[in-house]
């Protein structure tokens, strides 16, 4: 909830004209994030997720700072991490100490790696590599292949 | 083993589909940027996902116990490959509940490594349990995949009723040659004083009663009660039974059967056990501790199994009920069969004791929806039910729920003692 209210926050600050629309679907998020843990329902976490990456998008329409994208990044995946954790472990009693631990080191990780693939994903965006529709059909083609690889192998695997 | 996908793998892996394709759609790269982490994950995770295999033993510190006992349960669980993050739930039948230890346990497991877990259970009902299995939800290291597996192996234990304490049992009319606890009515080798009468060749010098004989000037010797076992069989009802959620007659039946076999066995009698029913069990009459165990496993068994056949008294073994026993039937009254049964083995001149387990307490009332008359009628039914055992010189007692057992005992052996005085 707190993570989802600071990522939330960051957005609206930054979102300009737009902060009146960052600002309802922090808020739409955050509401539902609270809804969702307190009933159980895993099933809203992704809505949430869409909802402060709407309210971060808000941000960068209004020409912000692309540095910062990352960052956005790393707190979306905190806020799915840590929503996951609340719904996962909401029943059983730990009977051996350090699972919280590693797992905190473990979301640590993920965290500062989306950073770093984010900072890497943003310079790579700033060289301009020209233009014209081969290297626009490159992008959609290799942006299609990518979820359509995610999919079938996450679909595979169940 | 079940290998389930969490909400957490569709979740991811749509997100970063969508903020693909949508940074490509938009031509905004802070989309992509966005929905990367969230591809890592995925990626990630499918590729570090390993299918935990558990070896598991579990073990409990006892084969029985009686109602409200505790066992104590442990578990060890060993994996050959690393999970982070397992729930470990003991599968519990009805009537069992685990009363120390987390349940469900959130545990660890190094790649190679054992770890033991430990659970008190306690079994409010009496019956045979199973237990001992335990369900294990894991997560791979990033929680995409649930496995879901079963480990233990079920282990029976069995919760024995739990007796009341009695002061007293009832005396049947009369003994068996053996050595026991009960006074007999007819006269021997014994220890409570009998009667005198004059002394004939072949008494005994120490049977003589030398207070008689100096007041009298002639021998005079001491006749005494000897000290003989009986043979009591517990005759059990279970044709129908009046049950209200967790509580019922044949519990009321099993617990009472319990009680008295338990009493009369520690008096060194012979216990024998009939259970007329839907399906006709028994156990011929027999002392010691091993006859005790016998009968309270054959009450573990005791079920009401619904049947339309006719049985009389002739279907059960000869030698199950031994002459000169005393049968204590554990009755709700409500099927005509087993009342047919208990009227036939008075007029075979067996002595009958009859403890109504009322189903009264089971019964919908009149405070409940139920008409008045029709309760009122029913209940007449009983109390004639009653008074024609009555009529053959057979008590018929009423026992409730959350009465003691004596009471009910006592009230048989008022009526037996009136019975005597009016056949005087």
């Amino acid at each position: 909830m707190l993570a989802a209210a600071v990522v939330g926050a960051c957005a609206v600050a930054g979102a300009g004209e737009l902060a009146l629309l960052a600002t309802g679907l922090t808020a739409a998020g955050t509401a539902v994030l609270a809804a969702g843990l307190w009933r159980g329902r895993p099933i809203v976490v992704p809505w949430v997720l869409l909802a402060l990456g709407g309210a971060a998008a808000a941000s960068f329409a209004e020409g912000g700072d692309p540095a910062r994208t990352p960052l956005f990044a790393a707190g979306l995946l905190a806020v799915g991490e840590l929503s996951y954790w609340s719904l996962e472990t909401r029943l059983g009693r730990p009977a051996v100490g350090g699972i919280a631990a590693r797992r905190l080191a473990l979301l640590s990780g993920l965290v500062a790696g989306s950073i770093a693939l984010g900072a890497v994903l943003v310079s790579v965006a700033r060289v301009d590599a020209g233009g014209g529709l081969v290297l626009e059909s490159a992008g959609v083609a290799a942006a299609v292949a990518l979820a359509a690889a995610v999919l079938a192998l996450s679909r595979r695997a169940a | 083993m079940t290998r389930t996908t969490s909400p957490k793998l569709t979740a991811y892996a749509g997100l970063a589909a969508f903020g693909l394709l949508a940074a490509v759609a938009l031509g905004r790269p802070e989309l992509a940027v966005l929905a990367a982490p969230f591809a890592l994950v995925t990626a990630l995770g499918l590729a570090l996902a390993r299918e935990p295999s558990f070896r598991s033993w579990s073990t409990f510190d006892a084969e029985r116990t009686v109602e409200g006992g505790r066992v104590a349960l442990e578990l060890e669980l060993r994996s050959e490959v690393a999970v982070p993050h397992a729930d470990v739930a003991v599968a519990l039948p009805e009537g069992a509940r685990v009363v120390d230890g987390p349940n469900p346990a959130l545990v660890r497991v190094g790649a190679g490594q054992s770890l033991e877990l430990a659970w008190r259970i306690e079994c409010d009902h009496w019956g045979a349990y199973d237990l001992g299995e335990a369900v294990v939800r894991s997560r791979d290291a990033l929680g995409l995949f649930v496995y879901e597996q079963r480990v233990g192996r079920p282990q029976p234990l069995k919760v024995y009723p739990s007796a009341e304490r009695l002061r007293s049992v009832l005396r049947p009319l009369a003994t068996q040659p053996s050595a026991g606890n009960q006074v007999a009515r007819n006269r021997g080798e014994g220890i409570e004083f009998a009667d005198l009468r004059p002394f004939v060749h072949g008494d005994r010098l120490r049977r003589v009663n030398w207070r008689a004989t100096a007041r009298s000037g002639e021998l005079w010797v001491n006749e005494l009660h000897p000290e003989r076992n009986t043979d009591v069989v517990l005759f059990l009802d279970t044709f129908v039974e009046a049950r209200r959620d967790d509580a019922g007659t044949l519990d009321l039946q099993v617990r009472a059967a319990a009680t008295l076999a338990e009493r009369y066995l520690a008096h060194r009698d012979r216990v024998g056990l009939v259970v007329f029913g839907g399906i006709l069990n028994w156990l011929t009459p027999a002392t010691g501790i091993i006859q005790r165990y016998r009968i309270v496993d054959a009450l573990l068994d005791a079920e009401i199994m619904l049947s339309y056949a006719w049985k009389d008294i002739d279907v059960v073994p000869r030698r199950t009920l031994p002459p000169q026993a005393l049968v204590v039937a554990l009755s709700p009254l409500l099927d005509d069969r087993a009342l047919a049964a208990l009227t036939d083995l008075r007029r075979r001149g067996f002595d009958v004791a009859v403890i109504e387990i009322s189903p009264v307490p089971f019964a919908p009332h009149s405070d409940d929806g139920a008409d008045p008359l029709v309760e009122r009628l029913w209940l007449l039914r009983r109390a004639a039910r009653r008074t024609a055992f009555h009529s053959l010189g057979v008590p018929a007692v009423e026992w409730r729920e959350h009465e003691a057992l004596q009471s009910a005992i006592e009230e048989v052996a008022t009526f037996r003692r009136a019975a005597h005085l009016a056949r005087r």
